[in-house]
């Protein structure tokens, strides 16, 4: 059962979403038009590559998840299968009016934020041992061994430089690791004849989870990095922008130790005997170690970890450009093998100075391909960005996720 | 700016839904017991035997073994000599300044009256103390007390000491193996342990100067005395017992019938005591579950009866067997019995030598010597039930929290492959702490009598097959926190395939009840 809770738990922790903050497209946006700038942004995002919106909407609104929901769902299954979700938010205080270094272009730049990482692959039978139970795999083995689940919610504070013309960017940033779980299965079979007479499990792996209700678990080191690099574009020597990004590129040590548990077992079971019910030896009326007996052994350690930050490389809008339509696109890679790399393209639409209007297109991540749409207002010192990269979220129960991110800037 | 605000309450507004908790069904499956009750799993001795395919049951218990400690014991006892100079002289150096002491020390036996006796275990722990300026030697001797022909004398020697605070010495002696002659030194007395003792000076020490102020003193302690012989005269001591014997398993049984084939028992008194003794079984009853009580009346019940004394000698004792039968044409040993009591009373009074001492002292008892109160039941086990009612309870405690994750519904399965004549039907009584039943669940069906299965060639007897479900509906379940115990009732009767009526059957030899129970539970997941 500690693999179904398990199992249980992540689906969980997958919806218990906050803000993230991935709008697309980024713009380049050079205009400097006070000395100081507040962004914040944030958003969730919460995909599959088989899991239906349906089912994630109930985790996060609640209500029943009904047999028809986990029937479309189990049948969208293949034999590898992902699911996670990526949600935080951010607050940035840009300074352009001090001279770093006494560099007349260097600002400086102050931030907070909050994230939430989390993902996992899968197999269908897992995903139908977690929603119908056992009973339909009579006779039939159970195969979950590949599944593989990382979760990691962290905080962080970081101060860097911002050049004044680009809004190019660096900051060094310190994190508190919240809250951390992961498992790997490489080997997870249960078995059943199919009179449910017997049950075999075999399982090769471990699982790693917090050991204390401290809110930190560890403290980390990271980098943002934030580069802007001109590049021929077209004919007539129109400039186009690529966008080098890296956020949250970093380690932690984790000084509260984690509970790891690891298990290399095969357990076989087809009863107990009435002596062991009801006999002097009960194993009712004595201590019984339920990891003991599934030959799952415990101990506790430190970790250090790689922080679940990512690097994004694309064209992005340029505010500047006097065409009505432009282009965007681009790659982000997390070095997770649960986030398969993600490639997504789009046009932007500009058909008045206050507002701009845009569609792209996505594959990868944790789910497979996805259409995305977006606007941003702009007014006086204030813009607003409201967009959603799985806008099929918002229409029909049978798309794969849901995505709302938005991003508030105020100069002055 | 206006628009601005409408923008951001929106994006609030779809926010701001109220989360319930996330719900979905599973259905789990999974064994909980696995096994087979045989007759093998309820007896842990030769209690059944096989005759022509069938369990025979043969009830030998020893109900009673007295040894020879019940008899006769030796107290713990002392002997305390003083030795008083005669007057104030001097004493040369290995000079005797004590007389001899010989005397007889009476041992407590009560109305016993040994003559001999040959100890197997015991110890003698003597003691001397010494008032005087040098060493003195101690000669005890006990007459009448060897060990391989070889009489007890031993000498202590005592360091010199004061009145106030005199020289001792101690030791403790093995006495196993040592013959006793008790009668004395005239030869005709009981319980009489001699001894002689005398003092003198060391033989390599001064001169001393003695009073009668010098007492010196021997302390022999007989301890921990256990006899492999005796002979003399053991009296008409009564030995009475009344002695409950419960059988719990008995408590299971709330009503109905059990019908056993005709039953004897014999209970046989065995004396391996070369004495004369009357016996009398004083009572053998039984209380059941509900309370009825059977006393077993008729043959020698409550009637005295002789039992010889043994013969023989140490090594060929013979005990005397006494034999007393109940059965059913001179008692009311089947109902005694299909009672099914569950509180066992039997009592029992033993008077030895009833006429005196006829013997004239020539009692004896040995190391082997047992007085045993056996009962000898044989017969094949046939057994007639109808409407055998066995209920067991179990202390249970379920919660289950309606806002979170727990069992909506269920049912427990009970596959059951059966080879005793005998069927049942099964109910749960799920009760409150107060004992009122919430619930009763009965099973699908019943358990069937091998009888009315297929005939096995493996296991050469009938076997039936069943399939019992329990359904725990969402009724009980929604109740389940309220469930302190659970009473399994069990109806049992022994059909006959011909006639239908419940009859005695025999019980192949080797059957046995393989039972599979396993769960079909279906859980509502909350989170």
């Amino acid at each position: 059962m500690k693999i179904f809770q398990v199992i249980l738990v992540l689906f969980s922790l997958l919806f218990c979403v906050q803000l993230q903050a991935q709008i697309l497209p980024i713009e380049y946006d050079t205009l400097k038009r006070n000395n100081h700038e507040i962004v914040l942004e944030g958003g969730v995002d919460f995909y599959a590559t088989a899991v239906q919106r349906d089912i994630f909407s109930k985790f996060i609104q609640g209500g029943l998840i009904t047999s028809e929901m986990k029937d479309n769902s189990f049948n969208r299954h293949k034999g590898v299968n992902r699911l996670g979700a990526l949600a935080g938010g951010e607050i940035e205080y840009h300074n352009f009016s001090k001279k770093l270094f006494k560099k007349k272009d260097w600002g400086y730049v102050i931030k907070g934020g909050y994230h939430f990482f989390a993902g996992m692959i899968y197999s269908q039978d897992l995903f139908g041992l977690a929603f119908y139970g056992n009973e339909r795999y009579m006779g039939e083995t159970i195969d979950f061994s590949g599944t593989n689940v990382s979760y990691m919610a962290f905080q962080k504070v970081g101060f860097g430089m911002i050049d004044n013309k680009t809004k190019s960017s660096v900051s060094l940033n310190v994190y508190n690791i919240s809250d951390r779980f992961t498992a790997n299965f490489r080997t997870a079979e249960l078995f059943q004849d199919a009179a449910g007479d017997n049950l075999s499990l075999e399982m090769d792996g471990e699982v790693e989870l917090r050991n204390s209700n401290n809110f930190s678990q560890g403290v980390g080191l990271g980098l943002d990095l934030d580069f802007k690099v001109p590049v021929a574009w077209g004919k007539e020597g129109r400039k186009a922008f690529l966008r080098f990004q890296a956020q949250n590129v970093g380690v932690a040590y984790l000084y509260e130790k984690q509970k790891v548990y690891s298990f290399d077992t095969t357990f076989e079971f087809n009863g107990l005997t009435f002596e062991q019910v009801i006999g002097d030896n009960s194993i009712l009326s004595d201590s019984l170690n339920i990891l003991d007996t599934l030959g799952i052994s415990s101990n506790d350690r430190n970790r250090t970890v790689m922080l679940p930050g990512f690097i994004q490389i694309g064209k992005i809008v340029d505010e500047h450009y006097d065409g009505q339509l432009q282009s965007f696109f681009g790659l982000r890679l997390y070095p997770s093998l649960i986030y398969s790399p993600y490639v997504f393209a789009g046009l932007d639409y500009h058909p008045a100075d206050w507002v701009r209007i845009g569609v792209n297109a996505a594959y990868g991540g944790f789910g497979g391909f996805r259409a995305g749409l977006y606007s941003s207002f702009s007014f006086n010192n204030y813009s607003l960005g409201l967009g959603s990269e799985n806008i099929l979220g918002f229409f029909t129960k049978k798309s794969s996720g849901q995505s709302l991110l938005i991003r508030l800037r105020c100069a002055f | 700016m206006k628009r601005l605000t409408v923008l951001l309450l929106l994006s609030l507004m779809a926010f701001a839904c109220k989360k319930e908790k996330t719900v979905w069904e599973s259905d789990w499956a999974a064994p909980l017991i696995n096994d087979t009750l045989s007759l093998a799993n309820l007896t842990n001795d030769s209690t059944l035997s096989e005759s022509s395919g069938f369990y025979e049951l043969d009830l030998t218990r020893t109900l009673f073994n007295l040894k020879v400690s019940d008899f006769v014991a030796i107290p713990d006892t002392t002997i305390i000599e003083n030795f008083v100079p005669a007057g104030a002289f001097n004493v040369n150096p290995g000079g005797t300044f004590s007389q001899p002491a010989s005397d007889g020390h009476v041992i407590n036996l009560d109305e016993i009256q040994l003559k001999h006796i040959i100890l197997k275990a015991g110890y003698i722990d003597v003691r001397v103390e010494n008032p005087l300026g040098t060493t003195t030697v101690f000669n005890v001797q006990l007459p009448g007390t060897a060990k391989n022909g070889v009489p007890f004398s031993n000498q202590y020697a005592a360091p010199p000491g004061t009145q106030a605070n005199p020289g001792v010495a101690e030791e403790s002696i093995d006495l196993a193996g040592y013959e006793i002659d008790l009668t004395g030194s005239s030869g005709g007395d009981f319980n009489v342990l001699q001894s002689l003792i005398s003092v003198s000076t060391d033989v390599n020490g001064p001169a001393v100067f003695v009073t009668p102020s010098d007492v010196t003193k021997v302390e022999a302690t007989f301890r921990d005395v256990e006899i492999s012989y005796a002979r003399g005269y053991f009296g008409n001591r009564v030995v009475a017992d009344t002695s409950d014997l419960n059988l719990d398993v008995m408590n299971a049984v709330a009503s109905g019938m059990i019908d056993l084939p005709n039953t004897s028992i014999t209970f046989k008194i065995e004396n391996g005591i070369k004495v004369s003794a009357e016996g009398t079984i004083t009572i053998a009853e039984n209380v059941n579950n509900t309370g009825s009580l059977v006393q077993l009346t008729g043959g020698q019940m409550g009637s005295s009866f002789n039992i010889d004394p043994a013969t023989g000698t140490w090594d060929a004792l013979n005990p005397s067997v006494k034999t007393i039968n109940f059965n059913s044409s001179n008692s009311n040993i089947e109902d005694y019995i299909e009672n099914l009591g569950a509180k066992h009373k039997l009592g029992y009074k033993l008077q030895m030598n009833p006429w005196g001492n006829v013997s004239g002292g020539y009692d004896e008892l040995f190391e082997t010597s047992k007085l045993r109160i056996l009962m000898e039941a044989n017969m094949p086990l046939n057994i007639g039930v109808d409407q055998l009612v066995l209920r067991d309870t179990f202390d249970v405690q379920i919660n289950q929290d309606p806002d979170k994750t727990r069992i909506k519904s269920g049912e427990l399965i009970l596959q059951a492959s059966n080879g005793f004549p005998i069927s049942g039907s099964i109910k749960l009584h799920l009760r409150n702490e107060a004992g009122t039943v919430l619930h009763t669940i009965a099973g699908s069906s019943e358990l069937a009598s091998g009888l009315f299965g297929n005939y096995s060639a493996e296991h050469g007897f009938s076997v039936a097959n069943s399939e019992i479900r329990f359904v725990l509906s969402e009724e009980v379940l929604n109740d389940i926190n309220d469930v302190y115990s659970i009473v399994v009732e069990s109806t049992f009767n022994s059909l006959d395939p011909n006639t239908g009526v419940s009859a005695q059957m025999s019980i192949p030899f080797g059957a046995f009840l393989a039972v599979k129970l396993k769960t079909k539970l279906t859980s509502e997941n909350k989170f």
